[in-house]
């Protein structure tokens, strides 16, 4: 008796010497990455500002996200607006606030939506093997060996695209990626013990896969949610450049800077702006995925403090 | 080796299957006609419509169609008066006889249009992919040897910037800085279109694609230097990199005859997505500096609905991204004798 307390109380004591969880560790970690802490506020300020600034904006500087005015075509920032005025007149800032909106919201619903799919194709094909297996797989690899922007050009020119349906058509073409790296982890999962000892307790397959595979994928799916928004702007402002984004006058980032190009001698502003916002954005996804990275991989845990 | 070459070729089978089906059903599913966009003129009659759809295969079911796309429809005879007798045979050879059939919109031979703009793609993809492994490999080296230095950091920053700018934005923003406000570089094309394509010389035909390039290898930088910096930290790590310090080596002769060699091998296997997406990569950064290549082809093409087109090009580029992945694979079991065969 007094020999299993002891072992238990030093099971407790190696618990407390050792009692950050991976998760908790992972944020720690995290935290202590300055770099990608300034991105992960960056992004959260950006998407505040897009969501809530607008009818502020609207309010106090006095303007209208529609309202054309052909005599003040042009104007360069700090003349009345704040960013200046596009071909139409149209005051930019409120623009770009709106344009941030429409792009931010289809970059995070197309990555929630793509990598969902991912995730449970990754974990089915990965869990049964066989023939179900085989099958996700050749698809897979049809689908990586056609260029995507070929892909996207034509489901972009069958389906019209408003904002809804080009969440959809980059949702179903963007989650190959990480239903491989789901796929990956689920195959080395399958052979753990932890799984054996669920499945001689009687467990059943779905059981298995929501409450002991899919918590294990869980920082392939973070990781992948924050670069997927990233390359979503990328790709959604590339598809606008081509004339298959969202159409006017509905602004994103994307199609303002497609307009603009055609008037870029006159506003030169037109070009900077929007595509500054776009890079920036897709930096911040980039650096906070490049810390999550960081923070959430198990090879890294040893040798933290 | 040989049957390692074989049996990836075989596999490559299904895949390619897989790309004539899927790039066909979205084909079909694509709202409008071809031929109304053929007979989009005040003289065309409804029956000369009727007779173009049947001449093209367009009545037939989906799965017809697809045979006459993948074997040809010489045949058949083609009812091309709609009486429900066959008339003549068809024309088409047929995908897997090397016929991609005919643009709707040129009224030519697809694979002759593909085979007119592939070498301008390729003069630019194929420049840049090199320009980018020739500065990227030096550059993630730098930054592993100076690991964590500032200019570790400055290149981390750089490399997430390289990959996070939209590619024609930078264009636009190059054409204003150096075509329109310094004059000094051309702003689109690939000659200068007034004079003969023979009396162009290479040192003109650089000056339209210096823009172009910096563009398209900005991100193959970016990618390439952040592999190869974490290949060269993990080699600067393994046991025979310290046996080498220990014998006494110089660093120098260390990193390029010992940590080189073992970490160029994985970046081998980058270099088959590279050469696979040559053709799908500049389909925008060709569109903006109104390069004459593939993209623009099939950008007109999609806007066209020129399926025969399309259905084509997508072919291809796939055939080339499966060659690509095959070539680099196949590279990577050359040079790296610790990958077996199976």
């Amino acid at each position: 008796m007094a020999t299993e307390t002891r072992i238990l109380e030093l099971a407790e004591a190696t618990e407390v010497y050792r009692s950050r969880s991976f998760w908790v560790d992972a944020m720690h970690h995290f935290v202590r990455d300055r770099l990608s802490m300034a991105a992960l506020g960056m992004l959260v300020i950006l998407t505040l500002i897009c969501y809530v600034g607008p009818p502020v904006a609207e309010n106090v500087l006095k303007v209208d996200v529609n309202r054309t005015n052909l005599t003040n075509r042009y104007t360069p920032p700090g003349q009345g607006n704040l960013l200046g005025t596009d071909h139409l007149g149209r005051d930019q800032f409120i623009r770009l606030l709106y344009g941030g909106r429409v792009s931010l919201s289809i970059a995070y619903t197309a990555s929630v939506l793509s990598i969902t799919i991912g995730v449970v194709v990754g974990i089915i094909s990965g869990y049964y093997g066989g023939a179900v297996d085989d099958l996700i797989m050749w698809f897979i690899n049809t689908l990586e060996s056609v260029p995507t922007i070929f892909l996207l050009l034509i489901a972009a020119t069958v389906w019209s695209p408003s904002a809804e349906v080009l969440i959809l058509i980059l949702g179903a073409l963007g989650w190959v990626t990480t239903c491989r790296l789901v796929r990956g982890q689920v195959l080395s999962l399958k052979e753990r013990d932890f799984m054996m000892a669920a499945r001689a307790v009687g467990a059943r397959d779905w059981w298995l896969m929501l409450q002991h595979i899919l918590p294990n994928t869980l920082s392939i799916v973070i990781i992948s949610l924050t670069i997927n928004a990233g390359s979503l702007i990328l790709i959604e402002s590339g598809l606008s450049y081509l004339g298959l984004g969202v159409q006017p006058p509905t602004p994103t980032w994307g199609n303002m800077l497609t307009e603009s190009r055609s008037y870029f001698v006159q506003g030169t502003h037109l070009v900077v702006w929007p595509g500054l916002l776009i890079t920036l954005t897709v930096l911040c996804f980039y650096l906070v995925g490049d810390g999550l990275r960081d923070a959430l991989d198990p090879r890294n845990v040893r040798g933290r403090t | 080796m040989r049957t390692y070459i074989i049996r990836r070729l075989v596999q490559a089978i299904p895949t390619l299957f897989g790309i004539t089906i899927i790039s066909f059903l979205l084909m079909l599913a694509a709202p409008g006609d071809p031929v109304t966009l053929i007979t989009f003129n005040p003289t065309s009659t409804p029956e000369g419509t009727a007779q173009l759809r049947r001449q093209l295969g367009l009545d037939q079911p989906p799965l017809v169609q697809y045979l006459y796309w993948l074997i040809g429809n010489d045949w058949v005879k083609i009812d091309v008066d709609g009486d429900g007798v066959g008339d003549v045979y068809g024309t088409r050879r047929g995908f897997l006889r090397g016929d991609l059939g005919q643009s709707l919109q040129h009224k030519r031979s697809v694979t002759e249009l593909i085979v007119e703009r592939v070498p301008a793609t390729l003069q630019l993809t194929l420049t840049s992919l090199i320009v980018g492994y020739v500065i990227g490999i030096p550059l993630g080296i730098i930054a592993a040897i100076n690991n964590r230095a500032w200019f570790d950091q400055l290149s981390r920053v750089l490399s997430v910037i390289g990959n996070a700018v939209p590619g024609f934005w930078l264009a636009l923003i190059l054409i204003i800085i150096f075509s329109v406000n310094l004059g000094w570089l051309p702003m689109g094309g690939m000659r200068d279109i007034t004079r003969p394509a023979a009396e162009t010389n290479i040192l003109e035909s650089i000056r339209y694609m210096i823009m172009p390039v910096s563009v398209l290898s900005l991100g193959i930088i970016a990618t390439i230097s952040r592999y190869m910096r974490a290949e060269v930290i993990e080699v600067l790590g393994q046991d025979y990199v310290r046996t080498a310090y220990a014998k006494g080596l110089s660093r120098r002769t260390i990193v390029f005859r010992h940590v080189l060699r073992n970490a160029l091998i994985p970046i081998a296997a980058l270099l088959g997505p590279g050469l696979g997406s040559l053709l799908g990569g500049a389909v925008i950064t060709e569109q903006v500096f109104s390069w004459p290549g593939m993209g623009r082809l099939v950008v007109n093409g999609v806007f066209q609905r020129d399926y025969p087109l399309i259905m084509g090009s997508v072919v291809l580029g796939a055939v080339l991204y499966i060659l690509g992945v095959l070539l680099s694979d196949v590279l990577y079991a050359w040079i790296d004798p610790r990958i077996r065969l199976e």
